[in-house]
């Protein structure tokens, strides 16, 4: 059973041996991800500024996750997600893949999700934000699926949660209600909500 | 394609990253937010220069601006949101947000209404002087009138 559990600071990550292939037609953007990976002491990054290098990247093959920047002129990250999935070689094809993006409509986080991404940050990128979500990556047992429609990490979730109107009584419970948002631009919190709903019963 | 195949595969962060050694959550973020530090001054320089642009080119003072896409604004204000990281708690990234959000609005009700516009041209320029020195409330505050504004001027409110 996938579980969500929120880390801990004195919980332990070891990133040295991951290949990190980051994706963004802005210089600086493409900077501040690779500044904050190496931070969390990951030695091996590829960088690209466009998709079409992206994908020769995963061509060559040895990475081990990807994060891309959504909006990029010509192809998107939501393009490249699409190919990874669907065209990529094997093993190529599963590698988890972040997408981070500026503006974030819901439209953009539905289809991040739809396209097969694990997760979608919104910028600013703060590292305890990534942060997260590579721990939820490393941690979680996400299968995966490969259907007519949807290619990808199963978008399902299996936890329950707490009791309706209840927000749990465990530290790393998530509240019964997540709500709608009210603006079309959408919190982490409200990303999160939808790449993992938490409601849903199998 | 027939049906949904169900694969468990190999994920080689649980492989690796998870197991004895390793950095922890605490030092990882503490790590990257000093490595973040040497990229600030660049931000800030990012940010100014982005405002200053879209204050040349879509404030009131250009009689030209009418005749400008507004995909340049949102592609100017996604910048300062890219590196709004350098100047954080000022509320300088939501309030870039709402330009973006105020763009696609209007580009979708068909409106462009400028006065709209320079309200958020100006609340960018307020909150890169004063954002920090606000209190959270005081930013919610300005934000929130931001965006009953984009909601209002783009023809939803």
């Amino acid at each position: 059973m996938a579980t969500l559990r929120r880390m801990l600071d004195g919980d332990k990550l070891r990133l040295d041996g991951i290949h990190f292939l980051l994706v963004d037609d802005n210089s600086h953007a493409l900077q501040i991800m690779a500044q904050v990976v190496s931070g969390f002491g990951v030695r091996n990054i590829s960088k690209a500024d466009s998709a079409a290098a992206a994908r020769q990247a995963l061509l060559r093959g040895g990475v081990d996750i990807v994060l891309t920047d959504a909006q990029m002129p010509g192809e998107t990250g939501y393009q490249l997600t699409e190919w990874i999935r669907r065209e990529a070689p094997e093993p190529t094809r599963f590698v988890p893949v972040v997408i981070i993006t500026g503006h974030t409509p819901e439209s953009d986080v539905t289809l991040g999700r739809d396209m097969g991404a694990h997760f979608t940050i919104a910028k600013p990128l703060l590292p305890k934000v990534l942060l997260q979500r590579l721990f939820w990556i490393s941690y979680e047992d996400r299968q995966f699926v490969q259907a007519e429609g949807y290619v990808g990490p199963d978008r399902r979730f299996k936890r329950l949660g707490p009791p309706a109107d209840t927000d749990g009584r465990r530290s790393d419970d998530l509240k019964g209600e997540v709500g709608e948002a009210s603006q079309p631009n959408l919190s982490q919190e409200e990303i999160d909500a939808m790449m993992k709903p938490a409601k849903v019963v199998l | 394609m027939s049906g949904a195949i169900f694969r468990r595969v190999p994920n080689k962060l649980a492989q690796l990253a998870v197991g004895r050694g390793g950095i922890t959550v605490a030092d990882a973020v503490k790590q990257a937010n000093t490595a973040l530090d040497g990229l600030k001054d660049t931000s800030i320089s990012i940010i100014d220069e982005k405002l200053l642009e879209i204050d040349r080119l879509f404030g009131p003072g250009n009689p030209e601006r009418a005749g400008l896409s507004l995909d340049i604004l949102y592609e100017k204000a996604s910048r300062i949101i890219d590196a709004g990281g350098g100047l954080p708690d000022s509320g300088l990234d939501e309030c870039a947000r709402a330009v973006c959000d105020l763009v696609v609005r209007s580009r979708a009700n068909r409106i462009c209404d400028w006065d709209a516009i320079d309200v958020h041209i100006a609340t960018l320029k307020v909150l890169r002087v004063q954002g920090q020195s606000l209190s959270a409330t005081q930013r919610w505050t300005v934000l929130k009138g931001l965006s009953d504004v984009t909601a209002k001027r783009a023809g939803e409110g």
